[in-house]
């Protein structure tokens, strides 16, 4: 279909003559130089403008109450001890332990209770999550992850238009957690997410783990973020933790935004 | 306006949400459909663009060490002359003013960072992604006007509103802290600071951002710098972790590095 497909395809040639013409007046242009034509670019592409407040659960889970036990994570025996240790230690009030102020990374940022943004542009669609300012680059534009992979907190996202549905796969994760309530992956996760605005309010995200080390199958989740359009995405200063803050009672608060 | 969520109403209010998310209210308003895929014929500023102008905010002037060397020149008033002068002589006597380390650099001080950034250009707004700890600048293109009074809160990258002049980017910045420098030579602003930047894609491969600070309680009049930046076909902006210092580190001799590509 058209979607995102119209780069290349509709310069302006006028818009195109201009910018040849003027820089060259100036000085000569380095012989090396190609000439400067794509000034312009038509591009038709999917309607995500805005700010997307998560919805639901911070467990990744959406089915499951924040904080609460995950059963239907097809754990691996091994992954399933922990996970059940990581259980009775903060049943019993043990610390736990979180990741301070380095990134979330997916697929934990995708449950953070902050608000994202899409960008969708033809040849990458970025998520910007207010959480520490995370971003995630989606390139749409062809091209493999690299095989000299290095391995981080965002991972190396490719992907592709199915209609109005951006389907992308993640690879090169450092091992990590799933989120705040336990759950851990490993360096051999990969996810598969389909991300589809299925309405004016809401968009949707389904997001499939697949890591042979934690889990016995592949494990889908579909997760919401519904449309918010009053609000703006605000800066979030993890070293000055003025989003996060945490009470005398040891609990993280979160300052969202209101209307 | 904020409303904070801490304690026992965030508890109260989490579990309520997970509890919609179990079972879906109906949502306040009907859910109509989706959109319509946009299409407009907008500039291509797509790829990593790279600066090619040093550290200096000021490209005309060589960037010195620690306070020695050629000293930029902003049009400041006596107080920020001074107040400039006295951190960079302190530094000469190896005193330097901290660096803002895992804070965020700001603008407009982003803008001359030594690492690569993206665009995103779009209908109703414009992202600059910055590689240097990941900062993003938000540029809204819809006609919003910046928020007044208290609802303007002093932030590292303001507030930021653009139209289209052409194929030339014009964007306010308000709402900026005064904490910050302007560049690592730790020259100064205060937060009655406006930056008004002109940016346009002169050329394939050069980007151009003319920079006018506008600051009444620091400068005698409008100081305006033009900085370059140059298109990187091979390069993807990569992950940069302040809090491991990964691209940032700092050798045996205490001087600070950067890790490009």
């Amino acid at each position: 279909m058209i979607r995102n497909l119209l780069y290349a395809s509709a310069l302006l040639a006028l818009g195109g003559a201009v910018a040849t013409a003027a820089p060259a007046a100036k000085k000569p242009a380095p012989a090396k130089t190609a000439p400067y034509t794509a000034r312009r670019v038509t591009s038709t592409v999917v309607d995500w403008t805005g700010v997307w407040g998560n919805y639901g659960s911070r467990n990744f889970d959406p089915t499951t109450d924040s904080g609460k036990p995950q059963p239907n994570a097809p754990l691996t025996p091994k992954a399933k001890a922990t996970y059940d240790a990581y259980l009775v230690a903060r049943a019993a009030g043990q610390p736990t332990g979180d990741i301070g102020c380095v990134p979330e990374g997916p697929p934990r940022i995708m449950r953070s209770p902050y608000p994202h943004e899409v960008v969708v542009t033809p040849k990458e669609t970025w998520i910007l999550a207010e959480f520490k300012g995370e971003s995630r680059r989606i390139y749409t534009d062809g091209r493999k992850p690299p095989a000299d992979l290095d391995h981080t907190y965002e991972g190396y996202s490719t992907g592709h238009w199915e209609g109005d549905t951006l389907v992308f796969d993640t690879v090169g994760l450092k091992a990590g957690t799933i989120d705040s309530g336990g759950l851990a992956h490993s360096d051999q996760l990969t996810i598969h997410e389909r991300m589809r605005r299925v309405s004016d309010e809401w968009l949707e995200d389904e997001i499939t783990l697949t890591d042979p080390v934690v889990f016995t199958k592949p494990w889908t989740v579909t997760r919401r973020y519904q449309h918010q359009p009053t609000w703006e995405i605000k800066e979030f200063v993890c070293a000055e933790n003025e989003r996060n803050p945490v009470g005398a009672n040891g609990q993280t608060g979160v300052v969202l935004q209101g209307k | 306006m904020k409303f904070i969520l801490a304690g026992a109403a965030a508890t109260a209010l989490l579990a309520a949400s997970a509890l919609a998310a179990t079972a879906p209210a109906a949502p306040a308003k009907p859910a109509g459909p989706a959109p319509k895929p946009w299409t407009a014929t907008l500039p291509d500023w797509t790829g990593v663009w790279m600066q090619s102008d040093g550290t200096n905010f000021d490209p005309s002037v060589p960037r010195g060490q620690g306070g020695v060397g050629p000293r930029q020149q902003p049009p400041f008033n006596e107080q920020y002359k001074k107040l400039y002068n006295d951190r960079l002589d302190s530094a000469a006597a190896g005193k330097p003013l901290a660096e803002p380390g895992c804070l965020l650099s700001g603008t407009p001080r982003i803008m001359r960072s030594p690492y690569p950034m993206e665009f995103a250009v779009t209908p109703k707004q414009v992202w600059i992604t910055h590689e240097y700890k990941g900062e993003v600048r938000r540029i809204y293109t819809d006609g919003r006007k910046h928020p007044a009074g208290d609802d303007l809160e002093k932030t590292y990258h303001g507030h930021s509103i653009g139209h289209w002049e052409g194929d030339t980017l014009v964007v306010e910045t308000v709402g900026l802290r005064g904490d910050t420098t302007i560049d690592s030579t730790s020259m100064p602003h205060s937060d009655a600071l406006v930056v008004r930047e002109r940016i346009r894609r002169v050329d394939a491969e050069t980007m151009q951002d003319q920079i006018t600070l506008d600051d009444p309680k620091a400068l005698v009049r409008p100081w305006t710098v033009t900085r370059t930046y140059k298109l990187k076909p091979d390069w993807t902006i990569k992950e940069f972790i302040c809090a491991e210092n990964d691209r940032n580190p700092i050798g045996a001799d205490g001087a600070t590095g950067v890790t490009l590509k």
